[in-house]
This record gives C-alpha cells, structure tokens and sequence, in this order.
C-alpha cells in the first residue's frame, strides 16, 4: 500500500503521519519521499516556534529562523541519532541558528522592543495593561542576559526541558549549565529589581 | 546552622523541582524568619512564573506550507539515502570500476610474481628508450622491478580485491536497498 500518495501533496500531515513514530516518519524522509516530513513539521512546529520566540523576541525574525531550522533538521536528518529525543535535537539545531541570528544583530542593534505580550482577557484594561507591562519589562530583561544565561534559562523555564536533555542540547557539562541557570535566575531577579521597587 | 546563601541553593532546587521534604521544610522555616531571602524566593517565583505562563504565538499554517514548499523542492533524496557516496555518478563509476578491478586484480595474479617483475622491467626499458636522456629514471625503475616485490605484489593483489569486493557490495545495496527500506516502514 502507498502511504503516501500524491493527494497528499498539500503539505499536510495526513492522518498516517500522525499515527507514525519520529523514526518511521524520518526513515520514510530518507527513503526519498520528502512530503513526510510534514509529519514532523506538524509535530515540533510549535516547540520550535516557542523556542525562537523566547530566545530572539523579534517578530520580524521568526519565520525566517523558523524555516531555516527545519531546512537544516531536514538536510540533516541522515545524521539524527534516534537514541535521542527528536524534540533534543531539533531543539539544538534551533538555539544554534537563534545564536547565530543574535550574534548577527547584536552588532546591529540591542534588545527588541516590539514584543506583543498576550493578557488573560478576565482582566479588566487596567490590570491587563499592567500585566502587559510586567511581562514585557520581563522579556526585556531575559532578552537582555549573555546567551550562555538566555539559553538554558529559556530551555528550563520555558520550554521545559530537563537538565539532561540541557546537556545534548546545549553541549556543556552539567555542572556548568546548573552554574549558569543558577546566574542567569538571579541576574534577572537583580535586572528587574529596582524597576520593581519604584511601582507604588 | 545555615547560612543565607546555603539557602538560597535550597530556593535554586526548589525552582529546579529537584528539593527534597526535609530541605523544603527546612526552607520554609528560614524564609518565614528571613526576610532577604523571603524577598529573594518571592521575586523568584513571580519572575519564573511569569516566564512560564507567557504564551508565545502560534506559528501560522502558511509558514508550514512555506517550509514544505521548500522542501519539496529540494532536489536531495539520493543525498540522503546514500551518505558518502552521494550522488548517481559515483554509484556508476562504482559499477564500471569494480569489474575492471577484479579484471586487473586476476591479471596480476595470473601473470605471476617473476613475468610481472619481468614486465615492470620490460616497462620502464621502454620508458628508459622514450626517455633517453633521463638514465635516472631508467636506474630508479627498473631497480624497482628487480627488488624485492614477492610481498608487494601480494598486498597489491589482496587490495585490489578487497576494493572490489566491497564496491560490488555497494553497487548492489544501491539496487536493492532501497526496496528493503521502503518495506520496513509501509
């Protein structure tokens, strides 16, 4: 039986592709039949979206880095080792190419401040407007600190990954990204500090 | 007694999710009593909290299409099936090299070790006539051909073959691999 036919051409993952493991999924990409991978798109799109977002900030960047990370995963999939969680290493590759993009741009300009932040519509204009606020003096803040204290803070905080799966990723001893979460959490509690204290 | 800054990487596992009950009794004690690591603990919690609950925007189903676009257009499914040897040129020049090797592995055992030597001579005799005025060349090879070659011409032989060998492995993985693959995931 053909799993995979033409009608499926429309890039969506069809319903086989949801039943099917990562490896299957990959093998399949492997054999020649590329329209698979819009299973795995399907499946790590958001994870990897989140994850750029919160590492980079900058809306206009997004999409860009968002196809740029599954052209790679794809390019490079030969290469995946599947005694790991596929959502490890396309992770990897993500805070690669979002280190790479804010490597570029800080030479070129500082943190972004066009972040739209989404408030919890129970509250009242006031509340959401301060609760916007706050989340952006947040972000701002995280966008600020070295990318060796952004990144393992996003991965943990964030994005949920373990410790573990922070070593693979990031590719620093456990010791040194238990040392620098530690930082990164009190370097964002010392930048927004005294803002803090100034609101009534 | 522990000090202010042994609690606060008691505060740090808490937020790892990695403290036991003791340490968090233990912690909660010292922060009702301090009120600088109360502060700590409190900021913490809201500033990590808030980081949590943010939500980023969802990528747009337009993008999706936009990478697969891409993709599909890539021109790459032998890149990915056959690592290291990576396109259809070299699996032909594999198969058109593999018969002449063993052709050339036969001739070299056929021919026996004393008419190779006797051929190698024969050899660089006429590359010495072409070549007259090069006596250097003539001494150099034909001094080759003379010596010692028994094990030479053995390990030769033996690497010829095995290249052989391993490159008609190859041709034929090239050919029927595939259809093993495919039926390992349909």
């Amino acid at each position: 039986m053909e799993l995979v036919g033409s009608q499926t051409f429309a890039f969506r993952a069809s319903e086989t592709h949801n039943q099917m493991t990562d490896y299957e999924l990959i093998s399949i990409c492997l054999s020649g039949r590329n329209e698979a991978f819009s299973g795995i798109i399907a499946r790590y799109k958001k994870l990897v979206h989140a994850t750029i977002y919160n590492l980079i900030g900058d809306s206009h960047d997004i999409n860009d880095l968002f196809q740029e990370v599954f052209l790679r995963a794809y390019r490079s999939l030969k290469t995946y080792n599947p005694d790991y969680h596929f959502s490890t290493w396309i992770t990897k590759i993500t805070v690669n190419i979002c280190l790479d993009r804010i490597r570029k741009k800080s030479q070129e300009q500082g943190a972004a401040e066009d972040i739209e932040e989404i408030a919890d519509e129970r509250m009242n204009p006031e509340e959401r407007c301060i609760m916007e606020e706050q989340r952006r003096r947040i972000r701002k803040a995280v966008a600020a600190l070295p990318e060796q204290y952004r990144v393992p803070l996003v991965l943990f905080h964030q994005e949920g990954f373990s410790y573990e799966a922070m070593v693979d990723i990031i590719g620093e001893p456990l010791s040194i990204i238990k040392n620098r979460l530690y930082r990164a959490r009190l370097m964002l509690r010392s930048a927004l500090k005294p803002e803090k204290e100034t609101i009534p | 007694m522990m000090s202010c800054e042994q609690y606060s990487d008691l505060i740090m596992l808490h937020f790892d999710g990695n403290i036991s009950e003791d340490q968090k009794k233990s912690m909660e004690k010292h922060l009702t009593a301090c009120q600088q690591c109360r502060e700590l603990f409190l900021q913490l919690d809201y500033v990590l909290d808030e980081l949590k609950e943010a939500v980023p925007p969802e990528p747009g189903r337009e993008i999706e299409e936009m990478v697969m676009s891409r993709i599909m257009s890539l021109n790459d499914p032998k890149d990915n099936r056959y690592p290291g040897f990576t396109s259809m040129m070299g699996i032909l020049f594999m198969a058109a090299t593999a018969p002449l090797l063993f052709l050339l592995g036969a001739v070299v055992q056929g021919m026996g070790i004393a008419e190779f030597t006797l051929w190698g001579r024969n050899m660089a005799e006429s590359l010495s006539d072409i070549l007259i005025d090069f006596q250097v060349v003539y001494h150099i090879l034909t001094g080759v051909f003379q010596s010692e070659l028994f094990s030479v011409v053995n390990g030769l032989h033996i690497i010829l073959t095995a290249t052989a060998f391993f490159t008609a492995v190859l041709v034929l993985k090239s050919v029927f691999g595939e259809k093993q693959k495919n039926v390992g995931v349909s």
